[in-house]
């Protein structure tokens, strides 16, 4: 029966990604992706490859986490306001592995990312009695808690103190256009499943549970194990991108992977693009750290936060849904008069 | 009085009140009857301001109230007496009363429906005291007729004041109401007992899905076939 | 060991009258609008920075400046609920998020005026020297914090209890609609509450902070989720709840970073074991009557 049905949905593929193509999201979104393969390939110069390409790794690495942050309070409506927990384990657990126990770094990326999914399990069935802002604090104590036990002196053995694990060999790769490919499948596929997830009807038993916690329960929902597996599901991807954060640095330690400013920079970029718009994560992951990335080269480093603060801010309290929307629109709008219609 | 003039309003997609038209003599006691789900507390809360309506006029003393804050039409002189009570039940029955006179600044006038009132419940002036939430249903009910005619109002709103309760105090309530009539306040009353609604009221309005079906004087209306059927049983 | 447990005694008494001031603020803008403002530790962090400020360019008008302070830190709370709560007063989501964008920018600002490094503004103290007790000495300023923090709770009590605007503040708590109806305008009613709970943050943190430390921008944070652990401890939006529960907390922390080894990196912990433990055994808090919501 199941088997039937995966064969008539892969029968039927080409002819759903041909009319996928068509459609405007569709055409866009490929045209992306299509841009992002291609980027590395033109040019070989050191500048190019060791520090713009650098900066789209970095952005989509960070897209990753801001999309899983979607999915957990966009589309389930959890509020975590602690997703550095799951970042951080992850990114500890790879490096450690690579730097300790000599794992190729794709198996401590792997094991990291299932870490980050057992932290999932444990932080959210506690937290699971908390609702909507109640949550938020919840995760954002949860977090700082292990912030300060990282940073804790007398854990240092086996925390590895405030000085955290560094070591050359934490990478993916020592050249900067391999990352960014193995990095870029990453960030493809995190987000094909995560948007695959939020249409099915896992999906929308999630939304459901968003938008009416009372009545979802009424109908027979399971809310309880539901939510649980949404803190699960979105740990794992939060996990994929805080290992790979640890490969793209070289390095973990406390502040730089478990600090509270980690879940805000997911926390910035997801309610930039729009909740519960997936791909929005994308665009405000872009926008952040290409914004950052010219303070930094104007020399205006220590305003990024503040700036990105009042961009927060500003979006929240004047669009509801972002800027992802609204760009689209524009653009499709644009699109349409172009091709006359 | 008060007019309205052919107000829509929508939940969402579903249409709760449409083409209403009503208008309230002053002095008059004026019931809306009709089933469950008809729109009857929705027709109130659009007066009260409660919900904003989606289209029409509501015309209060020559004055347009439709899209004020409900604070302010209370201010107005309308005072809506909400479906289920919806008393402040940790504070005291002292307090609940304090509240309803929030807008009432003149004391002596404060004073005067204070003395009114607790004539009309003796039952208030006893439980003073005590915390709302302990009081029976039946003192519930009245203190929150209380509560809302110690604003002094010159349009008094009523929503279902008989609900889940015995007949004998269904009885001592209406009575209440009779006698608020009297005063001289103008009543607007929503009621699911045609029966006793009949009996008190002057103009009686039948509201069913959202539209006023059928209006007249009560006795009017009880001579109609289709309310004798299906709202007064004989 | 005599001296240990005044030590705590003293400790778990100014802690627990920290944390009730803040935490009764906290709770109030709970339960009178579903409203939890992320901002609300950002203001006592503010306060202390703002005063070490003031008292750099004013040295010689402490109460001035102390006073001012309380007013800027007022009126910037109910600027926060204008221009950000209100419009979004609807959504949840919303509500937490702008406070949040709202405490960070605190944040960040403070960061680059002064730095991370910790600052003291132990020479501003309002109420400089000590007062010995049982061998145990204590700081003039932090006699006269507790015993204002228990003032400033009582007239709070009597205030909510008996005063108009009290009731009223009771009255949208308990059912915003029926308050409504009485002609309270219920927007107005929660401006005031906000600006009452940055008020009380404020006093704590201009009472308490001179004999602390400024340990940082980030402190705000900290003193936001101990004050919700407090708050989950006493139960959500219980005014009784929030002052208990904040001396409670007070002294575990106290009794934790006192006679546990390692007890100063620890107390930090402690907030959110309290939360565990309470999420657990008692969902609702000490004193909690409505479900969380």
């Amino acid at each position: 029966m199941l088997k039937n049905e995966i064969e008539e949905k892969v029968k039927q593929f080409p002819t759903y990604l041909k009319s996928w193509v068509k459609t405007f999201l569709g055409g866009l979104t490929l045209f992306c992706i299509i841009s992002l393969i291609a980027l590395p390939f033109l040019s070989q110069n050191q500048n190019f490859t060791h520090v713009f390409l650098r900066q789209f790794t970095l952005a989509m690495i960070f897209s990753i986490f801001a999309a899983s942050w979607d999915l957990l309070t966009g589309i389930s409506g959890q509020i975590s306001f602690g997703h550095a927990i799951f970042f951080g384990i992850a990114g500890y657990i790879c490096a450690y592995l690579i730097s300790y126990q000599n794992f190729p770094p794709w198996i401590a990326i792997f094991i990291g990312a299932i870490g980050a999914v057992f932290f999932g399990l444990i932080i959210g069935i506690p937290c699971l009695r908390l609702r909507g802002p109640y949550l938020a604090l919840g995760t954002l104590a949860f977090s700082l808690v292990l912030l300060k036990l990282f940073l804790m002196g007398s854990l240092s053995d086996v925390l590895f103190g405030s000085e955290g694990i560094s070591d050359y060999r934490i990478q993916i790769s020592d050249n900067p256009v391999v990352e960014y490919i193995i990095i870029l499948m990453f960030m493809i596929v995190s987000f094909i499943t995560i948007i695959q997830v939020s249409k099915s009807k896992f999906g929308t038993i999630l939304k459901s549970i968003r938008d009416d916690e009372v009545s979802a329960d009424a109908s027979g929902i399971n809310t309880t194990r539901f939510k649980v597996y949404a803190f699960m599901l979105s740990a794992l991807f939060a996990g994929i991108a805080g290992a790979c954060y640890a490969t793209y640095v070289g390095a973990v330690n406390p502040t730089g992977n478990f600090g509270a400013t980690i879940s805000f920079y997911a926390i910035l970029m997801a309610s930039l693009g729009g909740l519960t718009t997936i791909r929005g994560s994308a665009l405000g992951a872009f926008f952040f750290i290409f914004l950052e990335y010219s303070l930094i080269v104007a020399g205006a480093e220590i305003y990024v936060n503040l700036i990105f603060a009042l961009i927060l801010i500003v979006v929240v309290r004047f669009s509801e849904h972002g800027i992802l929307k609204p760009i689209l629109e524009r653009i499709k709008d644009l699109w349409d008069l172009l091709l006359g219609r | 009085m008060l007019e309205m003039k052919k107000i829509y309003h929508y939940y969402g997609k579903a249409r709760a009140l449409e083409e209403i038209n009503l208008k309230i003599e002053e002095k008059a006691l004026d019931v809306v009857i009709g089933p469950n789900g008809a729109g009857k507390s929705t027709l109130l809360r659009v007066i009260s301001g409660l919900e904003e309506p989606d289209r029409g006029k509501i015309e209060f003393l020559g004055e347009r109230i439709d899209g004020l804050k409900p604070h302010k039409i209370t201010k107005k002189g309308i005072s809506h007496c909400p479906e289920r009570r919806r008393l402040f039940y940790d504070m005291t029955v002292e307090d609940n009363l304090k509240m309803g006179a929030y807008v009432q600044k003149n004391r002596s006038i404060y004073n005067k429906q204070l003395e009114f009132i607790f004539e009309l419940f003796p039952r208030l002036k006893e439980r003073r005291k005590q915390r709302a939430g302990t009081l029976s249903g039946g003192e519930q009910q009245m203190l929150a007729i209380a509560r809302s005619l110690l604003s002094n109002p010159k349009l008094l709103l009523m929503d279902e004041p008989s609900l889940g309760l015995a007949p004998k105090v269904k009885k001592k309530i209406f009575e209440a109401i009779e006698q608020i009539k009297n005063e001289g306040t103008t009543t607007l009353l929503v009621e699911q007992d045609a029966v006793l609604a009949m009996e008190v009221g002057e103009t009686i309005h039948l509201l069913e899905e959202g539209k006023i079906e059928m209006r007249g004087t009560s006795e009017e209306l009880k001579r109609e076939p289709r309310i004798k059927k299906v709202y007064l049983g004989i | 060991m005599i001296e240990d447990i005044m030590n705590m005694l003293f400790n778990g008494i100014l802690n627990g009258a920290v944390l009730a001031l803040i935490s009764l603020g906290y709770s109030l803008v709970y339960g009178v609008g579903g409203i939890m403002n992320m901002a609300h530790g950002a203001y006592f962090m503010l306060t202390g920075y703002l005063l070490l400020w003031g008292m750099r360019i004013f040295p010689g008008m402490l109460f001035l400046t102390v006073i001012f302070v309380i007013i800027i830190i007022t009126i910037i709370g109910g600027l926060t609920y204008i221009l950000l709560i209100k419009p979004l007063q609807d959504t949840h989501v919303g509500v937490v998020l702008i406070t949040f964008g709202l405490a960070f920018l605190i944040e960040q600002w403070i960061l680059i005026v002064s730095g991370t490094t910790s600052a003291s503004i132990n020479d501003y103290v309002l109420f400089p020297g000590t007062t010995e007790f049982l061998g145990y000495s204590m700081f003039n300023q932090y006699i006269f914090f507790i015993i204002a923090s228990l003032v400033i709770v009582s007239l709070f009590a009597l205030f909510i209890s008996k005063s108009k605007l009290g009731k009223s503040i009771r009255a949208v708590s308990q059912d915003r609609e029926a308050a409504v109806l009485m002609g309270i305008n219920a927007n107005r009613v929660l401006l005031y509450t906000v600006m009452i709970s940055a008020f009380l943050a404020a006093i704590a943190a201009s009472l308490y902070l001179p004999g602390a430390a400024l340990t940082g921008p980030g402190m705000g944070w900290t003193y936001l989720t101990s004050s919700f652990a407090v708050i989950i401890l006493g139960g959500m939006g219980s005014l009784v709840g929030s002052v208990v529960g904040g001396y409670i907390m007070g002294f575990v922390t106290s009794f934790t970073s006192i006679f546990l080894p390692n007890g100063p990196s620890w107390a930090h912990v402690v907030p959110l074991i309290v939360i565990l433990i309470v999420l657990i055994i008692r969902p609702r808090g000490l004193f909690g009557k409505k479900k969380l919501r």
